[in-house]
């Protein structure tokens, strides 16, 4: 019979090699995760704004904006910015802001929510939409996520409010997907909403031109470069 | 895992030394002909297990199950066997051929119905599908080295009910698919007759709505002519699709307001799947299937009252969200499924209470995937998830053997 | 046993999905497409040859009464090391197979090889060992994973095979279409090794006829008593 000792000896040596392992391991990836998190985040935004010569990621806004509804541009918690309400990322050309995004989530997915990425012009105009997370069917709902499966995705450009905003099967000018109407349908109240918000509570809060010295993470630019 | 016994090789074939075989050989030759036997009496112990003797004679509306149970065993009669099989031993000149041919008669006014309401579109989807069953059976049972015995008509039931839930301008690629999946998957993947527990063709029915749910659920409007092989067809909503539709977009419905009870008692002016339009068609065969003793009332009346009364008791509590009960009675797949698939033989419980809660499941179930779920209509779902507890029903209303007391049997 | 045996039976004979089914979990939840199952499957090797390394590296120091634990600290540790890395690396994938990874922890294929294998035997075969069943479990995953996108998506890796005609059984990309290819697969796999049989059995008894003929000279063999 081993002694307890001699059993809580050998956990106790392994628990904590484990833990220097780990810790030690963290301190390489963490930033490289942070990295690469913020890059997938700006390859979106980079799709969905105009050309800029700023660094979005950098420049980014914490708006506070009530949401609700079926569809509502996504209040998260900035961690680094230490700030609640709706993440924008700008976009300037020349010295003039020429768009925005922020991402809009919309509750009335098929299954789950679908997280979008939308960019507006200063003028309230779609200048793109990016399907961000969804847990849509795959083949039929997940269709939304590309423009080649899914030709009503690049049919919002260039869409203000006042514009029709539903598929065609709602009596709207936006493409569906056959056999999957709810997906689709989805996306067009997140633009919707998305646009609703930007007009309520985001037009004309970003600076109008870019900030002199912005305040960037290392993490942040190495990522956009 | 047990990491010692790898070493240790699998059964190998038989030594290569001399001097074993003989005993081996001598081994071996009876072991088929044991085997064969414990597989013919497997489905009869378990109508034995569900019923036992005493009960049966105590109720003479049981008298036809046991019938049909063995002769669904499919023996051929000039072929000796020894079967060993538990009592009751009933003799009755029933067989699966008779049983699915008369099935087939009762199918037909509703067949007949899907044909003129939709043409020449209807016909090409009956005989694919009912090809493309009995031509996977005889070539399955072919590559199995079984019996073939297509002729028995069991596949052209399968085919001919597949047919009948599919819409009635499904491309000629899904019918065939469907018959594939419907004796392959559904029916021989189990064993064949009597070994599925699920019906083969609402199976195939509902991998064929889940892979291509474009083509099963684009319905052709009725009464288009009669030659509208090659023609671009007319498509819309059925009324569950519609209601469905506006269910999601308007919380509430309106195009109950707009149906008439007659389009779905004669099926002549409605949408909906080839066989499953008209109600009186489907029950003029289901009155015969009753009449000849191959039905029993439980299933289907246990079903269609159920979704009649969760129907009419939502409809009770919100009019304006939820259907009234007509119209979900006369609409859909309904009174095909209840008279003809859930009552399949070899699907459902044997003993009249064990089909009264299989009718009564399928009922409530069905009326919920119409209403909550995310497809319009819920039948076949229904049927295939109740299909599955099948076994659990059994166990429950197991009947009491004669002279044993309640809990001794349970 | 040799190294050699220990290297293959992973890869068929004792194939952790299709044969010992063990981690059934992420087989069947991101089998959806050929590079997803083989991220996953590479995932899991790796995962399997460090803890069936360091398993054996540590067994003798760890009393038998605490090595279930000990061993789950190793792999949890091993685990979240890769689930890490894999995010700082490959960001995309990981998003993709999402929590499959940290279930890695709890798919029995890793316990049961630190257990039966690792526990008992040398660091070198238990290296071996791991990579056989990692590779074995890889193959299976992947050829599912390439099976099921290609009937439920028409593609292999993501690259379109078929034309614009091709309709895809959607079925085969949902958790359904999992149990029935598994299912597909296994039989196969057994159909295969009938076959096999069948035949190595045959080659066996012309053999043994031909030994006989020439022991007897033709004539047959005497029976012995009692099998008349």
């Amino acid at each position: 019979m081993v002694s307890i000792n001699r059993l809580v000896f050998a956990l106790v040596v392994v628990a904590m090699a484990s833990a220097v392992l780990l810790a030690e391991l963290n301190g390489i990836t963490a930033p490289k995760i942070k990295a690469s998190q913020t890059a997938y985040k700006l390859k979106a935004v980079k799709k969905v704004l105009p050309p800029y010569d700023n660094q979005p990621a950098a420049d980014r806004r914490v708006i506070p904006v009530t949401g609700g509804g079926p569809a509502e541009a996504k209040v998260e918690v900035d961690d680094e910015l230490g700030k609640e309400g709706v993440v924008v990322y700008p976009a300037y050309h020349e010295g003039k802001l020429v768009g925005e995004a922020y991402s809009v989530v919309s509750h009335q997915g098929f299954s789950g929510d679908i997280e979008i990425l939308l960019g507006v012009s200063p003028e309230g105009r779609v200048t793109g939409v990016e399907i961000i997370t969804h847990a849509e069917t795959p083949g039929l709902g997940a269709k939304i996520v590309s423009e080649t499966s899914w030709k009503g995705k690049a049919e919002f450009v260039g869409r203000t409010l006042s514009d029709s905003l539903t598929v065609k099967k709602d009596g709207g000018e936006i493409d569906a997907i056959a056999g999957a109407t709810i997906s689709p349908r989805a996306v067009c109240g997140a633009v919707k909403a998305g646009l609703e918000a930007y007009n309520q509570a985001l037009k004309g809060k970003l600076p109008a031109t870019p900030p002199a010295a912005p305040t960037t993470t290392a993490a942040a630019q190495g990522a956009h470069s | 895992m047990a990491d010692e016994q790898t070493p240790t090789p699998a059964p190998e074939p038989p030594p290569e030394g001399a001097s074993t075989p003989p005993v081996v050989e001598g081994s071996a030759a009876p072991a088929p002909p044991a085997k064969a036997e414990s597989a013919e009496t497997a489905p009869a112990e378990r109508s034995a297990t569900a019923k036992p003797a005493g009960d049966a004679a105590d109720k003479p509306a049981k008298k036809a199950k046991p019938e049909k149970k063995k002769k669904k065993k499919g023996l051929p009669e000039k072929e000796l066997v020894l079967v060993g099989s538990s009592s009751p031993h009933v003799v009755s000149d029933e067989t699966i051929p008779r049983i699915m041919y008369a099935v087939c008669i009762a199918l037909a006014p509703a067949i007949l119905v899907g044909i003129y309401c939709f043409g020449l579109q209807a016909v090409k989807v009956l005989l694919l599908t009912a090809a493309a069953c009995i031509a996977t059976e005889a070539g399955l049972q072919r590559l199995m080295g079984r019996k073939i015995t297509v002729i028995d008509g069991s596949a052209l039931v399968t085919g001919l009910l597949l047919a009948m839930t599919l819409p009635p301008s499904a491309p000629w690629w899904i019918c065939t698919i469907g018959g594939m999946l419907a004796i392959g998957v559904g029916k021989q993947l189990f064993g064949g007759l009597a070994h599925n527990p699920f019906n083969p063709a609402l199976i195939s029915r509902v991998i064929l709505l889940i892979s291509w749910p474009v083509e099963l659920t684009t319905w052709m409007k009725p009464g288009q002519g009669f030659a509208n092989l090659g023609v671009d067809v007319v498509t819309a909503a059925t009324p569950l699709g519609l209601m469905k539709e506006e269910l999601i977009q308007k919380g509430s419905i309106h195009v109950v307001s707009q149906f008439h009870l007659m389009d779905g008692l004669f099926g002549l002016n409605q949408l909906g799947s080839l066989g499953e339009t008209s109600v009186i068609a489907l029950l003029v065969g289901g009155i015969f299937l009753f009449y000849r003793g191959y039905i029993t009332w439980h299933i289907p009346v246990g079903y269609v009252t159920a979704v009649g009364a969760v129907a009419a008791l939502f409809w009770g509590i919100d009019p304006s969200r939820f259907a009234p009960p007509a119209y979900h009675l006369m609409t859909g797949g309904l009174f095909l499924g209840a008279i003809y698939m859930a009552t399949d033989m070899v699907t459902c419980p044997v003993t009249n209470r064990g089909m009264l809660i299989f009718g009564i499941g399928c009922g409530i179930l069905t009326y919920f995937i119409r209403t909550f779920g995310s497809y319009p209509e819920g039948v076949s779902f229904a049927i295939v998830i109740i299909n599955g507890a099948v076994p659990l029903i059994e166990r429950w209303v197991r009947p009491r053997t004669y002279g044993h007391n309640l809990s001794a049997a349970s | 046993m040799k190294l050699s045996q220990v290297l293959t039976q992973g890869l068929w004979k004792e194939n952790p999905v299709l044969r010992m089914t063990l981690g059934m979990c992420p087989v069947l939840g991101v089998s959806t497409s050929g590079s997803d199952a083989f991220g996953m499957g590479v995932a899991t090797l790796s995962v399997l040859v460090a803890s069936n390394l360091v398993v054996s590296l540590v067994k003798d120091f760890i009393p038998a009464q605490v090595r279930i634990p000990a061993y789950i600290l190793v792999i949890a540790t091993l685990v979240t090391a890769v689930d890490m890395s894999m995010a700082a690396w490959f960001f995309e994938l990981h998003k993709t197979l999402g929590l499959f990874i940290p279930l890695i922890v709890v798919n029995c294929i890793i316990l049961g090889r630190a257990e039966g294998f690792a526990a008992k035997n040398s660091v070198f075969s238990s290296i071996i060992d791991g990579l056989g069943m990692g590779v074995g479990f890889t193959l299976a995953i992947t050829t599912l994973g390439c099976c099921r996108e290609l009937l439920g998506n028409g593609s292999i890796f993501g690259l379109s095979l078929v034309g614009a005609d091709f309709k895809p059984m959607l079925l085969m990309v949902l958790p359904p279409g999992a149990f029935l290819m598994l299912g597909f697969l296994a039989a196969g796999m057994r159909r295969v090794d009938m076959t096999l049989e069948a035949r190595s059995r045959a080659a066996a008894e012309v053999r043994r006829k031909r030994a006989l003929d020439l022991a007897t000279g033709g004539a047959p063999l005497p029976v012995p008593p009692g099998f008349e």
